[in-house]
């Protein structure tokens, strides 16, 4: 062993992990004492301020503040809010909204437009228009009937 | 005789509270002025050393039930504790480091080990209590961490192990470190 302990083997003491060889030095050397003694002293110190800090900012204790704290919530910050917007704009700018124009349609599409058009305007159903004459004449007839019926019942 | 009787009070209370008694309030009353003082000595404010203590007790009341007993509920809440103050460290990191360039530290006389010390003797010590402040505020957040275990709380390093969950040679290797590092520093003043 050198002649005085190593930062290593000072070290060593103060975590209480020194060696028999170290601690039979100690037990001779006044300097290393002293060395050891003299850091030891600053740590506690240390430990000493600190605690008494802690002692001096230690908020009262009120019963069960701990249990009847709500749950935290995470609300959105300022900044969250802002980057939410921002990226509402930037989508916004990127991505018109495109406005319904008339769409003009192809001339088979207009020619069967037109063709429902027309079948759907039909009072009867083509098959049946021949029918219709028939309707349309008898029924004239008959009007005519009732007319002269109705001359002869008056006075 | 009273140091008996406290520890058999701690015994007693940690029984009760392996047993999920509600006795949970005794247990606060006992271990939040430590937990209190690790969270500040980690995190040098005062508002969140509040915060992570009471988020400390309220973690450990919901997950009282899993509490095995396998440690000491000292133990089992500086474990909570030492998690709660990494994860607030490492969210709010940038605070932090602002918080740690105020000293809190300067408006507060420094306590001497030594009961009574001279004038001459409180401004050194002020100076080298400082300079160990300071460097343990740029020391790594594992070296910080078992740094301020050991030399705050004064636990072992089994103890440390267990609440950090490191090996005992990693804790030994981080506290070698940690040392060499304030000696490095504050070589002069030490």
């Amino acid at each position: 062993m050198s002649e005085h302990l190593s930062s290593r083997q000072i070290d060593e003491c103060l975590l209480g992990e020194s060696s028999p060889e170290t601690r039979h030095h100690l037990r001779k050397c006044s300097a290393c004492q002293a060395e050891l003694a003299r850091l030891q002293d600053r740590l506690a110190s240390f430990r000493h301020t600190i605690r008494a800090w802690s002692d001096q900012q230690l908020p009262v204790h009120t019963r069960s503040d701990w249990e009847v704290k709500p749950m935290r919530s995470k609300p959105f910050s300022k900044l969250s809010l802002a980057i939410v917007a921002v990226a509402c704009l930037v989508l916004a700018l990127l991505f018109p909204r495109q406005k319904s124009q008339p769409i003009a349609p192809s001339p088979a599409d207009a020619a069967l437009l037109s063709e429902i058009d027309a079948e759907v305007s039909r009072t009867v159903p083509g098959p049946m228009e021949p029918l219709t004459e028939f309707v349309l004449s008898d029924s004239s007839t008959q009007h005519a009937a009732g007319q002269s019926a109705r001359k002869e019942a008056r006075p | 005789m009273e140091q008996t009787a406290r520890s058999q009070m701690i015994m007693g209370l940690e029984e009760k509270f392996a047993e999920i008694s509600g006795d949970f309030e005794a247990l606060v009353a006992l271990y939040r002025p430590r937990i209190f003082r690790y969270a500040l000595a980690s995190l040098r404010d005062r508002d969140a050393a509040e915060t992570v203590t009471q988020d400390c007790f309220l973690n450990a009341y919901r997950s009282r039930d899993r509490f095995r007993g396998e440690c000491s509920a000292q133990t089992w809440l500086m474990q909570i504790a030492v998690n709660l103050v990494r994860d607030y460290t490492r969210n709010r990191r940038i605070q932090f480091w602002k918080r740690t360039r105020h000293d809190p530290l300067e408006d507060m006389g420094y306590q001497a080990a030594d009961q009574k010390p001279s004038a001459e003797t409180r401004m050194l010590l002020g100076e080298q209590v400082q300079a160990i402040w300071n460097t343990a505020a740029m020391l790594p957040e594992k070296q910080r961490t078992v740094f301020l275990l050991r030399f705050v709380e004064d636990m072992d390093l089994l103890e440390i192990a267990a609440v950090t969950g490191m090996k005992e040679g990693t804790v030994k290797t981080h506290l070698f470190r940690s040392l060499r590092t304030v000696r490095e520093r504050i070589g002069a003043n030490l």
